[in-house]
C-alpha cells in the first residue's frame, strides 16, 4: 500500500512538471500576449529628483493611454508597470530585476537618473531586454553603443555642459565664471565637462561650489560666491534644490547670470523659485515652448495631458513633453517591429528609425553604430509671471 | 566680520527649526518614554495640510495655518491613541519601532493623497530681503526665528506656571506619584502630543514656502533627533542650546571646511559631545531603584 502511494505521488510530481513545461511553452515572448504588450518603466518617484520622475511617468503615460484608446499597436494594448528607482542605483537594480523576473515585461522604458540605469545595465544585457530612455543623459549610456540601450530626448551630459559653458564664454563673453553643482554623479560629470571646455578656452573658473542632493541651506556656498562676484554661474542641480538655492541667493544679494542645466529648464523650477528665477537661463530640448499652442503637436500634447493628468502650475512641463515625445518614438519602434513581436525585432526596429519626426523635437535617427537618436538643444530664459522665451542662440557644443 | 555675522545669523535661523523639532521630541520622551522617530513626518503632514487649505481651497494664510494646526493635532492624538497608548508598558525599543512604522505610513499616505511630486507653497510674507546693519534676512527668516524664540519662552512659562504644564512635569518626574495625586496620566500623554503638534505644525507651515512641500521632506528634520540627543534627551534647555549650536556650527563648517561635509560635521560634534558628556549637554540625572 505504501509503495502504491509513493508511486502515485511520483507520477503526480512528474505530471506537474510536464504540465508546467507545457504552460511555459505557451508564452513564447515574455510580456507579449495576443492583446497586450507589457512594458516595465522606471522613474524616481521618491527622493530629490521626484519632480522629473513624475514628469517622466505622466508625460509617457499620456501618450501610451492615448494610443491605447486608439486601438493600441498592431492590435495590442500597452500595459505599463511603473517602478520607483528613487535615483538610487541599488533601487534601480532591484526595480529592473522585479520587472524582468517577476512581472516578465517585454521591454523597458524611462528612467531619469543615469546612475540607476547604468547600475542595472548588467541585468539588462544578461536578459537581452531593450531599454529606451528620453531622460538619462550620461554619455556612457550610448557611447560606446550598448546593443539594448537607446536614447532620444535630452542630449548627452557632456554636450549639455559644453553648451552652457559656451553660452557663458562665447555668447555672453563674460570673464568671471563660477560653477555650482551637486555632489552626485550627474553634478560631478557636469562640472568636469564644463572645466574641460573652460581649460580649452584658457578660462579659469573663479569658484566651484558643491552641494549634496536634498540640501536645504546654501548659505556657505553663496557667501563664498558673493565674495568672488562671478558674472555667470553655471549650475547643475535638481529642481527642488536649485529652487531653494536661488531664493537664498537673492536674499544674500548674489546676483550673477545663472545658466542652468536640463532639470532647471522645466517649469516646476520657476514655480517653486518664484520671482527669484526671473532672468535665469536654462537648457531646453525642444524647438517649441509649451505655450506655442499654435503648433498642432504642442496643442495636441497639452490637450491630451489636460484630459488624462490635469493641468496645474508648472504642469505640463518640459519633462512631461520630453517623455511624451519619447513614448512616441518607443511606440513607433514597436509598430515597426510588427505583429510577431520579439525582443530582437524591437532592437532592429529602433535601428531602422531614420529621420522619424515627432513634430515636437528634432527628428530621430538610430543605426547599429548610433543609439542616441537626436542632437540639438536650445536655451530658454525665464521671464516675469512664469513666462519664458527661447533665446535666439545657436550653440554647437563641439 | 560682516561675513561671519551673516553666517552666524543664518545658522541661528536654521538652528531655531532644529531646536523646535528637538523640543517636541524631548517633551514627548520626558512624559511618555517614547522617542518619536516620526517627528519630521508630522512636520511634513502639517505642511501638506497647510498647502491644501492655502492652495487647493484658496484660503488666506491665517485660517489655513490655524486649520492645519488643528488637523495635525488631531493626527497626533490619533497616533498617540492608536499606535502608542496600547504599548504604554512596552520596552523603549518597541516604541521606537512603532514610531518608525508611523514614519513609513505617513510618508506613504502623503504620496497616496498628494502624489510624489513637490509643490510650491505661496509665501505668506514678502520675499524681498531685509538689510539689518548689513545682515541680509528675509521676512520669513525673521518669522521663523521669532516664532521659534517665542515658542521657547511660552514653553518655559507653560511648564512653570500653567496647571497642565505642571501636571506634565509631575508625570515626567513620577507617573505613579502623579496618578496618586489625582493627575490623569493618560490625559497628560494626550496633552503632550497636542503640544508637540503645535510646535512641529508651526515649523512645517512656516518653512514650506522656502522648502516646498513633498512627501520626504520629513527626513530633513532628522537633525531634530540629533539635537535632542546632544541636549541629553531630557533637557529642554539642552535642546534649545543644542539646536542653535548645531545650526551655527553646520553653517560655519559649510563655509570654512566644506559645503558637502557639513552633515558629517554635525555628527562628529554629536559624537564628541557624547564622548565628553555621555548623557548629553544638559541631561538631568536619572535615578532608578535597583
Amino acid at each position: 500500500m505504501k509503495e502504491i502511494k509513493r508511486f502515485m505521488l511520483g507520477m503526480l510530481i512528474i505530471l506537474c512538471l510536464i504540465g508546467s513545461q507545457g504552460t511555459s511553452d505557451a508564452i513564447e515572448v515574455p510580456g507579449v500576449t495576443k492583446d497586450t504588450i507589457l512594458v516595465g518603466a522606471l522613474a524616481p518617484l521618491t527622493g530629490p529628483n521626484t519632480t522629473s520622475g513624475v514628469a517622466c511617468r505622466d508625460g509617457a503615460q499620456t501618450y501610451f493611454d492615448m494610443i491605447n484608446d486608439a486601438g493600441g499597436i498592431n492590435g495590442r494594448k500597452l500595459k505599463v508597470i511603473w517602478e520607483d528607482d528613487g535615483c538610487v542605483p541599488a533601487k534601480g537594480v532591484a526595480a529592473v530585476k522585479k520587472l524582468i523576473e517577476r512581472d516578465k515585461v517585454f521591454a523597458l522604458f524611462g528612467g531619469v537618473c543615469s546612475n540607476a540605469l547604468l547600475a542595472a545595465l548588467p541585468v539588462v544585457e544578461k536578459e537581452k531586454i531593450l531599454w529606451f530612455t528620453a531622460n538619462c543623459s550620461s554619455p556612457p549610456i550610448t557611447k560606446p553603443v550598448k546593443p539594448f540601450l537607446f536614447r532620444a530626448g535630452w542630449n548627452p551630459t557632456d554636450m549639455q555642459a559644453r553648451t552652457i559653458a559656451k553660452a557663458g564664454v562665447e555668447y555672453f563673453k563674460v570673464k568671471k565664471i563660477g560653477i555650482f553643482h551637486m555632489s552626485d554623479e550627474y553634478g560631478v560629470y557636469y562640472r568636469d565637462n564644463i572645466k574641460k571646455y573652460l581649460e580649452e578656452k584658457n578660462v579659469q573658473p573663479v569658484a566651484i561650489e558643491t552641494c549634496n542632493p536634498g540640501d536645504v541651506d546654501f548659505t556657505s556656498q553663496l557667501t563664498r560666491l558673493k565674495e568672488v562676484d562671478p558674472d555667470v554661474v553655471l549650475m547643475a542641480m535638481w529642481i527642488q534644490d536649485a529652487a531653494v538655492m536661488i531664493q537664498q541667493a537673492k536674499k544674500l544679494g548674489v546676483n550673477p547670470l545663472w545658466i542652468g542645466a536640463g532639470p532647471t529648464g522645466e517649469e516646476p523650477f520657476a514655480v517653486m523659485a518664484g520671482e527669484a528665477a526671473v532672468g535665469t537661463i536654462h537648457l531646453w530640448p525642444f524647438k517649441y515652448l509649451l505655450t506655442d499652442t499654435h503648433v498642432p503637436m504642442v496643442a495636441k500634447f497639452r490637450e491630451e495631458f489636460k484630459k488624462r493628468i490635469g493641468e496645474k502650475p508648472g504642469r505640463p512641463s518640459g519633462g512631461d513633453m520630453i517623455n511624451y515625445n519619447g513614448a512616441m518614438v518607443f511606440a513607433e519602434a514597436l509598430k515597426r517591429a510588427g505583429k510577431n513581436l520579439t525582443r530582437d525585432k524591437l532592437v532592429s526596429a529602433f535601428e531602422s528609425l531614420k529621420n522619424f519626426d515627432s513634430l515636437l523635437a528634432t527628428p530621430v535617427t538610430f543605426s547599429k553604430d548610433e543609439h542616441h537618436g537626436n542632437y540639438g538643444i536650445n536655451l530658454v530664459v525665464i521671464l516675469p509671471k512664469l513666462q519664458r522665451a527661447l533665446l535666439d542662440i545657436k550653440i554647437k557644443p563641439y | 566680520m560682516l561675513r561671519l555675522a551673516q553666517l552666524i545669523v543664518d545658522g541661528t535661523v536654521l538652528g531655531g527649526t532644529y531646536a523646535i523639532c528637538a523640543l517636541g521630541m524631548v517633551v514627548i520622551f520626558k512624559a511618555t518614554d517614547v522617542i518619536n522617530i516620526a517627528q519630521g513626518e508630522l512636520v511634513m503632514m502639517a505642511a501638506f495640510f497647510g498647502f491644501t487649505f492655502r492652495v487647493y481651497f484658496g484660503w488666506s494664510f491665517t485660517p489655513s495655518f490655524l486649520l492645519a494646526i488643528g488637523f495635525i493635532i488631531f493626527l497626533s492624538l490619533a497616533i498617540e491613541r492608536l499606535a502608542l497608548r496600547p504599548l504604554i508598558k512596552a520596552p523603549i525599543w518597541t516604541n521606537i519601532i512603532t514610531t518608525m512604522a508611523v514614519l513609513i505610513i505617513l510618508q506613504a499616505a502623503a504620496r497616496l493623497i498628494w502624489g510624489p511630486e513637490p509643490y510650491a507653497f505661496p509665501p505668506y510674507l514678502s520675499r524681498m530681503p531685509l538689510n539689518i546693519a548689513g545682515i541680509r534676512l528675509t521676512h520669513q527668516d525673521v518669522a521663523i526665528l521669532g516664532t521659534s524664540i517665542i515658542y521657547m519662552i511660552l514653553l518655559f512659562l507653560f511648564f512653570k506656571y500653567a496647571r497642565i504644564g505642571k501636571g506634565m512635569r509631575a508625570v515626567q518626574m513620577d507617573k505613579e506619584a502623579a496618578s496618586l495625586m489625582g493627575i490623569s496620566v493618560r490625559k497628560m500623554y494626550s496633552y503632550v502630543w497636542m503640544l508637540n503638534a503645535i510646535l512641529v505644525g508651526t515649523i512645517g507651515i512656516l518653512l514650506a514656502p522656502r522648502l516646498g512641500v513633498y512627501s520626504t521632506m520629513g527626513l530633513l528634520f532628522i537633525k531634530g533627533f540629533v539635537v535632542a540627543v546632544m541636549g541629553g534627551f531630557t533637557s529642554l534647555a539642552g535642546s534649545i542650546v543644542g539646536g542653535f549650536l548645531l545650526g551655527v556650527v553646520e553653517t560655519l563648517a559649510g563655509f570654512y571646511i566644506s559645503s558637502t561635509m557639513k552633515d558629517i560635521v554635525s555628527f562628529i560634534i554629536l559624537i564628541l559631545i557624547l564622548i565628553v558628556k555621555p548623557t548629553g549637554l544638559f541631561a538631568e540625572s536619572v535615578t532608578k531603584r535597583v
